[in-house]
């Protein structure tokens, strides 16, 4: 069982080429690093997984559905990159309007509202305007929205934007957390070191096409980080 | 259903948030204000000490169908104001991609914000319409089943606009949405309002008169029974008919043009 197939997904916008015929399967329960120099297509292949946006040709299938199914949506947590939050709300409000999009019942979701909010360190901000919230405080509240409801695949575009060492540490803590959980975890990001750190699998994007991808033991050669392996994926 | 009622609410507090409903209500409040100090008037007219009785009968029940018209078209003005960046505000500040990351389909979405919105617009004309209504109720002919009537259509027509409104918003800027939408509205109620004064007209206008949204139309026919001396053109049951049709009409377009958005825009 898959998570996520790119088939053969093409995207194009007019004559520039986003993603060139994408071939990559992401099995349910292990953590992928998708990486890419900049342009390279990740966000572009996040957008047609997430049913954001249409694949010129090919398919992709998110948990067994076409994505722009809603049931396919189900048990799923995003931290986009442009994290988006109604700045006159507050966090509470916002995840109890998430709470109440994942079905969650009235009983539980106060417990998994407050649940999140602690974890995530931002439970004595609950109730201010999320304008009031720093840059790192809202990337807090991101990852409580995408952790809100115990999800079955997480799907995390640059998660630690804004986010200070401390705010780094603890989110490394979460993925590790909710990967114990089973959870499939997709992390999208420039931060080589903590992908590194957090995933098993990898895959290296550039110019549309998948460059490398499979388990990080079996890509990075002996004395190799994940760093070189990059360069040599895209450099050649 | 938990997942519309639940962006339906979020809808209405985001209008509410982006002070468009409050600025609305404010100005509702002075217009209900106005109307409970100057709508109870009745003609007083007289020759020679004699009170012309009929004819000021009649003026009663007109200025009480003038007073509901003007409300329909604020409550669409209103409906209109909020739909314009209800939807399209959400687009571009992201909103509508956190909302689409979880088991929502598009139409449901688009389909809470209008429903919002509407609810929003429908509250404050509803509370202005009771008023005026209420006032005019000691007048001869004014009766309540014709006004519960004509409710219906100024609800069913608010959300005819608002939802024309919010599909236009999703291709141009919101000063573009309204500028369109108003000058939509003035050509529609225009040629209605000289339809119901009793011209005769052809060609597109005649069309509009005959066959458009029937947004003042509707109403209007609604609060008929309130003028026994006066006979609208039509069955009755058209103008009702026409702005159920472009209502649904006006959603289709809305629910279409959004489900070819890519995101983010």
């Amino acid at each position: 069982m898959y998570a996520v197939e790119w088939r053969a997904a093409s995207k194009r916008y007019g004559r520039r080429t986003a993603l060139d015929a994408l071939e990559l399967a992401i099995p349910a329960g292990t953590c992928w690093g998708l990486l890419g120099p900049n342009g390279a297509g990740k966000t572009t292949a996040l957008r047609l997984a997430l049913g954001f946006a249409r694949a010129t040709t090919g398919e992709v299938v998110l948990q067994g559905l076409p994505p722009t199914q809603p049931a396919a949506r189900a048990g799923l947590g995003l931290l986009p990159e442009r994290l988006a939050l109604p700045g006159r709300a507050t966090p509470a409000q916002w995840l109890a309007l998430h709470a109440e999009l994942i079905g969650l019942a009235r009983a539980e979701s106060g417990t998994a509202i407050d649940a999140a909010l602690s974890r995530t360190g931002i439970a004595d901000r609950a109730s201010e305007p999320i304008a009031g919230l720093s840059k790192g405080l809202r990337q807090r509240l991101g990852f409580a929205t995408a952790l809100l409801g115990a999800p079955a695949l997480l799907v995390l575009d640059e998660p630690g934007s804004g986010l200070d060492p401390l705010g780094i540490r603890d989110a490394r803590g979460w993925i590790e957390a909710e990967r114990a959980r089973g959870a499939t975890v997709v992390v999208c990001s420039h931060q080589l070191s903590e992908v590194e750190r957090t995933c098993d699998h990898v895959a290296i994007l550039d110019r549309g096409r998948v460059v490398a991808s499979g388990a990080l033991h079996s890509l990075v050669r002996e004395g190799e980080t994940l760093e070189d392996l990059f360069v040599r994926a895209v450099r050649g | 259903m938990s997942a519309f009622g639940a962006l339906a609410r979020e809808s209405l507090r985001d209008a509410a948030r982006r002070r468009g409903l409050v600025v609305a209500a404010v100005v509702s409040a002075i217009a209900g204000l106005a109307i409970a100090r100057c709508g109870h008037c009745e003609a007083a007219v007289s020759i020679q000490g004699q009170e012309l009785s009929s004819r000021a009968e009649g003026l009663g029940a007109a200025s009480a169908i003038a007073s509901a018209a003007l409300i329909a078209l604020w409550t669409y003005a209103v409906a209109a104001l909020l739909a314009s960046d209800g939807l399209a505000a959400a687009l571009e500040d992201g909103v509508v991609e956190a909302v689409l990351a979880r088991p929502v389909s598009r139409d449901v979405l688009a389909l809470a914000r209008l429903a919002g919105v509407w609810l929003g617009a429908c509250a404050l004309g509803a509370a202005l319409f009771a008023l005026a209504v209420g006032l005019a109720l000691d007048r001869p002919g004014v009766t309540v089943l014709p006004a519960l009537d004509a409710a219906l259509a100024i609800g069913t027509a608010a959300w005819g606009v608002a939802a024309l409104a919010m599909c236009i918003s999703l291709s141009v800027p919101r000063a573009a949405t309204l500028i369109s939408i108003g000058a939509v509205g003035i050509a529609v109620v225009g040629i209605e309002c000289a339809e119901l004064l009793g011209a005769h007209m052809a060609g597109f206008p005649g069309a509009v008169a005959g066959y458009g949204p029937a947004w003042l139309a509707a109403p209007a026919s609604a609060l008929a029974p309130w003028l026994t001396d006066v006979s609208l053109p039509g069955p009755p049951a058209w103008p009702h008919a026409r702005a159920v049709a472009w209502a649904a009409l006006a959603t289709v377009a809305l629910i279409a043009r959004f489900r070819r958005i890519e995101l983010p825009r």
